[in-house]
């Protein structure tokens, strides 16, 4: 157990501009599962992809079971035993379950070895699937599968590879409950084997119930390591931004007006049965699971997805939303989910995303009043707190909850009145996650509503005025504020009345 | 002082050094190169090309290419040939009919591309062949010339000593380059180029975007077209045959991302200017029409290689400033 197996030791690593890594020090035991955690920027993806070798560190060394693993191929890394599942998926969508495990490595027969043993390799991969007790069928395509189902393949096929260190990257985040204990089964099964796992995650809750150490980093430093048996919630976030912080949400005082937005049995969009009202200054939280349906029922507020039936009416009038443009025209706004591909516009700077959906307000006979562009946006940026060195900064040089603000204050200059945030918080630090829920508070206090799709718990908890509850594309249920505690919504959201 | 600086930013800047080495290669090679008349040669040559390249941007900024333009400015001219000397009509009525069919032209292609959701490179190879084969079937093949009295002044005559080809490029670039940078259009053009699900979703009406830009890039084929057309003085189906693909180089050694979102004016121009130098240079230096074809190729291809080429560059900085 105490027998070190891998050992990072003083890795740096710069990007232009940015220490990613400082003088990084780490040391894994075999057989061990291993945390890794700290804010977002703190460094864990870049340590992660210096291990694996898919990025080099600028110095330092990193050694597996004594050999020194810098400096050599991605290839050579796979074969020395370490194995990463990446937050991103790395399989090919057209072709099969099986061919994506043996991916580029095929099991071969005849003669040369020149032909590939298809039979061979779906009987590996049930074998391989019903050890992790997961049902898939090894020549489905991998398109076909749910984003959860994609994520066991990428975890067989690291598995399948006998590994003896395997780095899993936020690998709960498409995961739904069940799915989340068959991973647990899985990786206390392989630690049981002598496989050592490091684990990346954002959610406490896993990380108490799995790891024995955690390692936390921060801006780019080692901070320290833990026994997680030792340790508390409290302590590692306070290790993790440097100070104390309760996670709490911010009170708001608002007097919640009039009915703004009325939905009337809405289907479409996989999604059935939809009813509910939204009051000016409230906020309306969606709870379920991932693929409940709730971004599905915002796809289709926004016109980014068809309507087939039911109605919606904004104060009070049946409005059709067949596009986004009709929606921001009628001041609704979404703030996506992905804000990296959906939201933002990394390669353009914050004035120009900021000031987009407005180009053709602020421009006179087509040619743009770049002076009104450049108050707007500075006005905003000043409100929101934006930490920029200026306004013509690219959006993809600022970090997830700068962007995320710069979203927000994309629909503040297009005044919209309905804003609804898609997990509102995903992928931003601690610090700033207050800072986005006083901004949502701030917008209530203005008269706007929102709608809040959240799959964190204490969040949907704390800031929610009345929460909508979806389960398998369906509404299960509506709930006023005395109603809302976890066990009502997970009971609800689990579907099994 | 500091718009100069921007203009002369990053890639454009080694293009217009790339485009001065050409320059003084060539003087030295040859000396029929480096007389004020081959200057005017070249300025002629490249005023067509430099028209259509202003409206290949705007279809390129969206992550879109149009390899029609050659055929477009084939048709439109043969089509304008016809009404002038097989209908007697006037110039101006002809060039009227050449700005209804290149509109049309260009709303179909458009149409086709984000309505059909065919890859832009397929379907413009597409109706390219489209327009080439009306050329042919209008012309039977043959040249038509004999056009009114006038016609030819506009690509063959002088202002200033300078050929009015040229001022209606440089008149291309200045309204590409307002477009570009001033309107709202032109930004909501880059915007949809970087990332068009996050325009779509800002509420840009990028449907609309991708048509009316081939729209735009037609009509500054139906330019070309004249420009053409008056410069040889007649009507010939293979006028435009090849062109589309000095278009894109130059717009791809300009600069111009080939994916969308990125590129500026002022990095065409000194594309189609080392195109223009290189074509002439080369006949010059007696090389004949197929090495040009080969030097073009080679030249596209490592147009394309740049920002790889780039990345590569940067990505090994770090460990060896070590």
């Amino acid at each position: 157990m105490s027998e070190t197996i891998l050992e990072v030791k003083n890795v740096t690593k710069t990007y232009p501009g940015v220490v990613a890594l400082d003088n990084v020090s780490l040391e894994f035991r075999k057989g061990e599962v291993h945390a890794l955690v700290g804010e977002n920027g703190a460094g864990k993806s870049t340590i992660i992809k210096c291990i694996a070798g898919a990025i080099k560190a600028d110095s330092g060394s990193i050694l597996l079971e004594g050999r020194e693993l810098l400096g050599r191929k991605l290839t050579d890394t796979e074969s020395n035993g370490v194995e990463v599942v990446y937050q991103e998926f790395n399989l090919a969508p057209q072709l099969s379950v099986y061919e994506n495990i043996y991916l580029g490595k095929p099991i071969r027969k005849g003669p040369g070895n020149a032909f590939v043993d298809k039979a061979a390799m779906i009987r590996k991969t049930q074998e391989l699937f019903k050890q992790l007790g997961i049902d898939i069928d090894p020549e489905a395509r991998i398109d076909s599968l749910s984003v959860a189902y994609m994520q066991f393949v990428e975890i067989a096929k690291a598995i399948s590879k006998n590994a003896k260190v395997l780095i899993m990257d936020e690998p709960t985040a498409t995961l739904t409950t069940t799915e989340v204990e068959i991973l647990m089964n899985n990786i206390r099964r392989m630690k049981a084997e002598g496989t050592t796992i490091i684990y990346v995650s954002h959610r406490m809750e896993e990380i108490f119930e799995i790891t024995d150490r955690c390692s936390v980093l921060r801006d780019g430093q080692y901070i320290a390591t833990v026994n997680t048996a030792e340790t508390s919630r409290e302590e590692l976030i306070r290790y993790m931004v440097g100070r104390e912080l309760k996670e709490s949400f911010p009170s708001r005082n608002v007097k919640i007006g009039d009915v703004v937005l009325e939905v009337n049995g809405l289907y479409g969009n996989g999604v059935s049965n939809v009813n509910f009202k939204l009051h000016k200054g409230e906020i309306l939280g969606f709870g379920g699971l991932v693929g409940a349906g709730r971004t599905e029922t915002a796809e289709m507020l926004f016109g980014a997805a068809r309507v087939e039936r039911g109605e919606i009416l904004l104060k009070g009038r049946k409005v059709s939303i067949p596009n986004p443009r009709t929606a921001v025209n009628l001041g609704i706004a979404l703030i996506p989910e992905d804000r990296k591909r959906h939201g933002l516009i990394l390669g353009k700077s914050i004035l120009e995303n900021m000031t987009l959906p407005v180009f053709k307000r602020i421009s006179k006979m087509q040619f743009l009043n770049k002076s009104l562009q450049k108050k707007l946006t500075d006005e905003q940026v000043d409100a929101l707190k934006i930490k920029t060195p200026g306004i013509e900064q690219l959006a993809m040089n600022l970090s997830g909850g700068n962007q995320q603000k710069v979203v927000l204050g994309k629909w503040l200059i297009a005044q919209s009145d309905i804003v609804i945030f898609d997990e509102p918080t995903r992928g931003i630090d601690v610090g700033a996650k207050q800072e986005i829920y006083k901004l949502m508070n701030n917008l209530v206090e203005q008269g706007k509503s929102i709608i809040m799709i959240s799959s964190e718990m204490p969040e949907l908890l704390g800031m929610s005025d009345r929460l909508v509850v979806f389960s398998e594309k369906k509404q299960v249920g509506t709930l006023e504020k005395d109603r809302m505690s976890q066990d009502v919504v997970l009971d609800m959201a689990s579907g099994d009345k | 002082m500091k718009s100069l600086k921007k203009i002369f930013r990053g890639q454009v800047l080694s293009i217009y050094i790339a485009l001065i080495a050409i320059v003084i290669l060539f003087s030295i090679l040859s000396p029929n190169f480096r007389t004020f008349s081959n200057l005017l040669t070249v300025l002629r040559q490249i005023a067509g090309i430099g028209i259509m390249a202003c409206g290949m941007m705007f279809v390129m900024l969206l992550g879109n290419v149009d390899l029609s333009v050659g055929t477009q400015i084939s048709l439109l001219g043969i089509v304008m040939s016809y009404c002038m000397v097989n209908m007697k009509m006037g110039i101006f009525p002809a060039i009227l009919i050449g700005i209804v069919l290149g509109l049309a032209i260009g709303l179909i292609n458009g149409l086709v591309i984000t309505y059909c959701k065919i890859p832009s490179m397929i379907a413009t190879l597409g109706t390219s062949w489209i327009f080439q084969g009306i050329s042919y079937t209008i012309c039977n093949a043959q040249p038509i010339f004999g056009f009114p009295a006038g016609f030819s002044k506009l690509g063959q005559g002088l202002f200033l000593g300078v050929p009015i080809p040229i001022y209606l490029f440089i008149l291309c670039c200045i309204i590409a380059s307002i477009v570009f940078n001033k309107t709202a259009y032109g930004r909501t053009l880059y915007a949809a180029g970087s990332n068009d699900v996050a325009a779509k979703l800002s509420g840009v009406n990028v449907n609309f975007m991708k048509v009316s830009s081939y729209v735009i890039c037609a009509c500054f084929s139906i330019l070309a077209s004249i420009v053409f057309l008056s410069r040889v003085n007649s009507g010939n189906a293979s006028t435009g045959i090849g062109q589309e693909m000095n278009v894109l180089t130059a717009c791809v050694l300009g600069g111009i991302c080939f994916t969308g979102g990125d590129g500026q004016v002022s990095g065409t121009i000194a594309g189609v200017m080392i195109i223009g130098v290189i074509q002439n240079g080369l006949v010059m230096l007696g090389a004949g029409q197929y090495v040009q074809l080969m030097v073009k190729g080679l030249i596209l291809i490592f147009a394309l290689s740049i920002d790889t080429i780039k990345k590569a560059i940067e990505s090994r900085k770090p460990t060896t400033a070590k």
